[in-house]
């Protein structure tokens, strides 16, 4: 299993937009990826859930990917966070 | 993939739609409004109907309407079929996204999914709810 910090550093947060590309992101890969944020540990694949998370910009998330690509997994899930899930800003 | 159709008053169907078009960055396939008023309830149920036909894929059609009791939703209640046509009332968006995240599911696990994630998506908003999302 791997685990990452990762910041949200986009200025909308985990919105809605952003959520749904996370989830589709997460989707791709057979592992499991969990999100957690203050003790709230949510299934990444799981759009309701992410947005549940209501993480703003400048919080911290820790990442957890379980599985037979997670390597690659957790490659993807980060870039998506530093690329600011493509919103430039 | 289980079809949806939201029946629902005025423009709420295709507005929700909208929003969900939005967010997933693409309109999700298989997804239709059928905007009802006590006016044109009899010829929505024939459009109803053949909307119906033209969402099932084989794998059943999920209605979701607004308010259960009131026009859109009676006439949702007549073009339901156990089994092949399921219906919720209280539609909202976390339903509404929740329903399309589900929808390669059985028809009987979509509809808890979906009841679940709308009555999951009402919440007070708490100091701490706020703070959270704002960031402060």
């Amino acid at each position: 299993m791997l685990q990452q910090d990762v910041e949200i550093t986009n200025k909308l947060g985990l919105h809605a937009r952003a959520s749904a590309k996370l989830t589709q992101a997460a989707g791709q890969f057979e592992s499991a990826i969990w999100i957690t944020r203050n003790q709230r540990r949510v299934n990444a694949k799981s759009i309701m859930g992410v947005m549940m998370l209501a993480a703003a910009k400048g919080s911290v998330v820790q990442l957890e990917v379980d599985g037979v690509d997670e390597q690659q997994a957790i490659e993807t899930m980060v870039a998506l966070f530093d690329d600011k899930f493509g919103e430039g800003e | 993939m289980i079809g949806i159709l939201i029946v629902a008053h005025g423009t709420l169907g295709e507005s929700l739609i909208q929003c969900a078009t939005h967010v997933l960055g693409e309109r999700p396939p298989l997804l239709a409004p059928l905007d009802v008023t006590a006016q044109t309830q009899l010829t929505m149920l024939e459009v109803g109907r053949d909307l119906i036909g033209e969402l099932d894929q084989g794998d059943g059609v999920l209605l979701l309407s607004d308010v259960y009791g009131a026009t859109p939703c009676n006439t949702m209640c007549r073009l339901l079929k156990p089994g092949k046509v399921e219906g919720i009332a209280g539609v909202n968006l976390p339903m509404l996204m929740r329903a399309i995240t589900y929808r390669s599911s059985t028809l009987e696990s979509l509809v808890a999914k979906a009841v679940a994630g709308g009555q999951e998506g009402v919440l007070y908003i708490t100091s701490e709810l706020c703070d959270a999302t704002t960031g402060r």
